[in-house]
């Protein structure tokens, strides 16, 4: 370069490229060309939410599943999760002796038979918190299930809403009539009478296929058909809600000495 | 510092008109490869995002409400169901209804988990498409009277 002043613009245009070259350097990316795009993203949903939805979906049916369990174990055993505090016998709950009432704590009772149902029978290793709204049964859920895979993770807790098409709210019903019937028909000497007279349609005695009034002291056994004709699906089969129960009839001392006066 | 020897300047101003000339054809270069890679990555996204969107369709599938004798029930009950009850009327009724509702074109198919692990044919299938271009997405559901059964959707 013969002209010094010239050499201005070499100068400039070295500086150039030398500051291009420094930002390259501090700034290089070994991946040449635009990145996919939301490949995070995508990866995400596939590989964390699509399979906790799946994981949720399963969580449903095996909710469905015991749910229907549960209303035919609670209605077998007189809507009771264990025994009842009124007793048992021949393998019928009772719901009063002669001087108190067992009323149901529906909720509590079916907390405790969907829980035992889903550990045992569905693979369930946590307890649910249940309540019942219409007809749907609503779970939440303990603890939260994490799907993990290296640093990242997605978390989801597996709560339930599903619809049983049944009300659990019938129990509250059957409790009502079995009090008025026990109220009118435990002063009665004729009992058989007293109870073919008074009790509803859907009671009847022992078996609900083939009713016969059968006496244990004033103890009876009855069959309740589902006032509302609710059934499960269970393996394929539509299976008949029908409650089993016993009733006392025996007058408390208290009460009886009450109306002598 | 102003430079005054003329023919310097003549001198840099062609070597900056060349080295603006070879900018501009570098420059069209790299945009031209960046161009066609980044088509190519819109590609891959966009096969990505339809894997997605056939996952999301068999999740609506599967949760679909659907009626039985008057009863509320979901379509993996339905699944169920006509599994136990090997009822492929059920299936298909239901199924179509569900093509017709969502305007969805495409194949649903359930098997038996291990039928379908050996390449057995399927319990049921039902299609409203003789060509199937979309993504495939798959579910695996359990049932313990029935065991398990892989749903199968073709977009």
């Amino acid at each position: 370069m013969k002209s010094k002043k010239g050499a201005v613009f070499h100068w400039i245009a070295a500086g150039v490229l030398l500051a291009i070259g420094i930002f390259a350097f501090f700034s290089y990316d070994p991946e040449i060309g635009t990145k996919i795009k939301g490949e995070w993203q995508l990866g995400f949903l596939q590989d964390y939410y699509v399979p906790a939805e799946e994981k949720l979906l399963q969580v449903e049916q095996a909710a469905l599943e015991a749910g229907a369990e549960t209303i035919l174990a609670l209605a077998e055993n007189g809507g009771f999760a264990a025994d009842s505090e009124c007793g048992s016998s021949n393998g019928v709950q009772y719901w009063n002796t002669k001087e108190i009432f067992c009323f149901l704590q529906v909720t509590e009772e079916i907390n405790g038979a969907f829980n035992a149902i889903l550990i045992k029978d569905h693979g369930g290793d946590e307890p649910y918190l249940l309540t019942y709204q219409g007809s749907e049964l609503i779970g939440s859920a303990v603890t939260e299930i994490t799907i993990a895979d290296g640093a990242d993770s997605y978390t989801v807790a597996p709560h339930f809403r599903v619809n049983l098409n049944y009300r659990f709210d019938e129990y509250f019903q059957l409790q009502n009539e079995a009090a008025v019937l026990v109220n009118i028909c435990k002063w009665d000497g004729d009992l058989k009478r007293c109870l073919q007279e008074q009790k509803l349609e859907h009671w009847k005695f022992s078996d609900c296929d083939s009713p016969e009034f059968r006496e244990d002291g004033r103890k009876i056994a009855f069959c309740v058909e589902s006032p509302g004709s609710y059934s499960v699906f269970k393996g394929g089969k539509e299976l008949k809600i029908r409650y089993k129960l016993g009733l006392d009839f025996t007058p408390s001392p208290a009460e009886f000495s009450a109306s002598s006066y | 510092m102003i430079p005054t020897d003329k023919k310097g300047i003549m001198e840099d101003f062609s070597d900056l008109i060349f080295m603006v000339i070879a900018l501009f054809f570098m420059f069209f270069f790299v945009l031209a490869v960046f161009q066609t890679d980044t088509g190519a990555k819109d590609g891959a996204t966009q096969t990505r995002l339809d894997y997605f969107h056939s996952d999301q369709d068999l999740l609506d599938y599967l949760n679909y409400p659907a009626m039985l004798d008057g009863r509320e029930m979901r379509m993996k009950e339905i699944l169920f169901h006509a599994a136990d009850t090997s009822d492929g009327e059920l299936f298909r009724q239901k199924t179509r209804e569900y093509f017709q509702q969502r305007g969805f074109a495409g194949t649903v198919s359930v098997y038996e988990t291990t039928a379908y692990q050996s390449g057995g044919l399927p319990l049921f299938s039902e299609t409203n498409a003789v060509f199937s271009s979309g993504g495939r997405s798959e579910a695996i559901l359990n049932d313990k009277k029935f065991g398990s059964i892989t749903i199968v959707m073709q977009g």
